[in-house]
């Protein structure tokens, strides 16, 4: 030690330490500028994310709250949320970083629902606030609804009788007109809306006239797109007799889009997907399709403007079928999750329609042997429902017709063991002379 | 004085010696210098990508979580969000490798609609913010792989968005939209 540090030759070291620091001045500052920016930016956006992703999940916790309301004043629901925090509360998450958190709910109608989250400190600290309004107002009068996400269970009732909302009753009235009226437009809009979608992004085979050219053009287009589902749109008229042919897998499931269809005799198809006529579809003998793919969404069944069945028609494993106007001649057996027809539904002879939640409907006319089956939900019409002999008619929910109702006198007609959407539900003023409606309110939460 | 009348010097054979040994000293010096320079800017680099990839993935991060709807247009390599009435778009061009995020300045239907595109519709891409220079490619997909329909996301689903960068990186991040519906 001694050696070293009596060591003269100050001179020659001294070069070396000159060389170094000469190099290290040049650079360092270049090196920690660029370092000590990328890390305060870091910082940063590591506390914008921690802030918004809090923010977010403080209002979805408040939104599912609101969810679980089931009667009362509903102000008083929302301003009772446990999760409410009117002055900020301030806590240090695991890794250190600081973050002061309000969720605050200003009463009123609407009421403003607010979070505000502030993560990490100083100049890097960063805010994230979220608003939203909700109607609070609860009102026991008004015009009825028809509530789709909302199912209420229904009491069996017996043999001949009409249950709504608690009561057999008159349910020839206005107000259920413009509430089936109400849901028809709203599901003719969603999927007009939806076959807009699949046309504008559908591969178009303008030259398709067969079953084989309708075959070459879906595996043309799941071999060009890596798009699931495939929409292949089909212009011209269609006329298609004797097939047999399957299009579609889980994997890859296509949508079928023709403008108008004409299936003669002896079909057999079956689909992964969806099916689209934009104008009118008809079938004439023994026609048999199945649909797959419900649990993915698929296997919904368009039809814009008639489908005509005339003899010996199948459908299985449809999810939402809708047609503008739907005539079922002989022998028709349907499957499907719900029917809709906007304008008439008319089955003629041994008609068996089998649909699991709902089928609504502007106008019924069942002649001969009828047996229509809503399962689990609801029988909507808008108009007027006739029936002409020997109708069996079950819904799982309620049964509501918004004009007349004419049934013979050996028709069966039954409701209950389901759920309904239409929440006419019994209050204390409930009254035996149709309920109570409730008013068309919702929480309706709405972003700021 | 002593000294400086000296005239002893050293010989040839010892002056050589000591250029050879100071040359071989300064060499050595200097190649550490240069290596430990090299492991600086290659820590300093390696620092910055890790930077610049998180950073991107952020934008996905906090954008989506606050959006209620996402549209993914596949045939543009376009992603469009709603965040309260705001609409954005994150548009990948492959030709430059940027991305950028626009605000959408066009109506439900457009939004919703896989027919609306930058190329197609510029007007309705206004305000370009890029968001990086440096990416060959963009994917996006549900959490499970399965790919995004053309249809509009609502229910606070999981979209995982996988940004591949020049050089090979990928940085996946998975965020779930927000879920702001109720059914009473």
């Amino acid at each position: 030690m001694r050696r070293v540090i009596g060591n003269e030759r100050g001179g020659a070291t001294l070069l070396y330490v000159l060389m170094v620091m000469l190099i290290l001045l040049v650079l360092a500052p270049a090196i920690l500028n660029a370092v000590s920016n990328e890390a305060t930016r870091d910082v940063a956006d590591t506390n914008q994310l921690i802030a918004t992703n809090l923010a977010v999940s403080g209002m979805e916790s408040f939104i599912a709250y609101l969810d679980t309301y089931t009667t009362g004043d509903r102000e008083t629901f929302a301003l009772a949320y446990p999760g409410r925090r009117i002055e900020p509360i301030t806590y240090t998450l695991p890794d250190g970083t600081h973050v002061e958190y309000e969720l605050d709910i200003n009463p009123g109608d609407p009421a403003m629902v607010k979070v505000w989250v502030r993560a990490g400190q100083g100049t890097l600290a960063r805010e994230k606030e979220i608003k939203y309004t909700i109607n609070t107002a609860t009102s026991s009068s008004g015009n009825p609804y028809v509530n789709t996400p909302l199912r209420i269970p229904v009491p069996v009732t017996n043999t001949g009788e009409i249950y709504i909302g608690g009561a057999k009753t008159d349910i020839e009235t206005n107000d259920i007109k413009n509430a089936v009226g109400k849901v028809i437009d709203y599901f003719t809009g969603v999927v007009e809306s939806q076959i807009d979608q699949y046309v504008s992004g559908a591969v178009t085979c303008a030259s398709c006239r067969s079953v084989s050219d309708i075959t070459a053009a879906v595996d043309a287009a799941l071999a060009s797109s890596a798009d699931r589902p495939v929409a292949v749109y089909f212009p011209n008229s269609i006329n298609l007799d004797k097939f047999i042919a399957s299009f579609g897998t889980s994997q890859s499931p296509v949508v079928l889009i023709f403008n108008h269809l004409t299936v003669q005799n002896d079909v057999t198809l079956q689909l992964y997907g969806n099916m689209i006529v934009r104008e009118h579809l008809t079938f004439h003998n023994n026609a048999d399709i199945t649909f797959y793919g419900q649990s993915g969404g698929y296997g919904n069944f368009y039809v814009g403007g008639e489908l005509y069945a005339k003899n010996n028609l199948d459908i299985r494993g449809a999810n939402l079928m809708y047609s503008d106007k739907l005539t079922l001649d002989n022998n028709t057996d349907i499957e499907a999750v719900s029917l809709l027809t906007a304008t008439k539904l008319t089955t003629k002879n041994n008609v068996e329609l089998h649909v699991g939640l709902d089928i609504i409907s502007g106008k019924v006319e069942a002649n001969n042997n009828s047996y229509i089956k809503a399962t689990s939900g609801d029988f909507y019409v808008k108009h007027s429902f006739t029936s002409k002999n020997n109708l069996d008619l079950i819904s799982g929910g309620v049964i509501a017709i918004g004009g007349e109702l004419n049934v013979e006198k050996h028709d069966s007609i039954r409701t209950g063991g389901g759920t309904t959407t239409f929440p006419i539900i019994s209050e204390p003023s409930w009254t035996p002379d149709g309920g109570g409606p409730v008013a068309e309110v919702g929480w309706n939460p709405t972003r700021q | 004085m002593k000294y400086l009348r000296n005239e002893k010097g050293v010989t040839l054979t010892e002056l050589l010696a000591a250029l050879m040994i100071s040359a071989m000293v300064l060499g050595g010096a200097m190649l550490a210098l240069w290596q430990i320079n090299q492991l600086f800017q290659s820590s300093t680099e390696g620092y910055l990508h890790r930077s610049e990839m998180k950073r991107v993935s952020s934008v996905f991060s906090t954008r989506l979580a606050d959006s209620s709807t996402a549209v993914y247009i596949s045939a543009a390599d376009e992603l469009r969000m709603l965040s309260g009435g705001k609409r954005q778009a994150v548009v990948f061009d492959r030709n430059s490798g940027t991305l950028s995020v626009y605000d959408f300045n066009g109506d439900v239907t457009q939004f919703e609609s896989t027919a609306v595109s930058r190329a197609a519709l510029p007007e309705l891409y206004e305000q370009a913010q890029v968001v990086a220079e440096s990416i060959s490619g963009v994917a996006y997909t549900y959490a499970n792989g399965s790919p995004l329909p053309a249809a509009p996301l609502k229910n606070g689903e999981l979209i995982s968005v996988t940004l591949t960068f020049e050089g090979g990186d990928t940085e996946t991040v998975t965020v779930k939209l927000l879920q702001d519906r109720t059914d009473k």
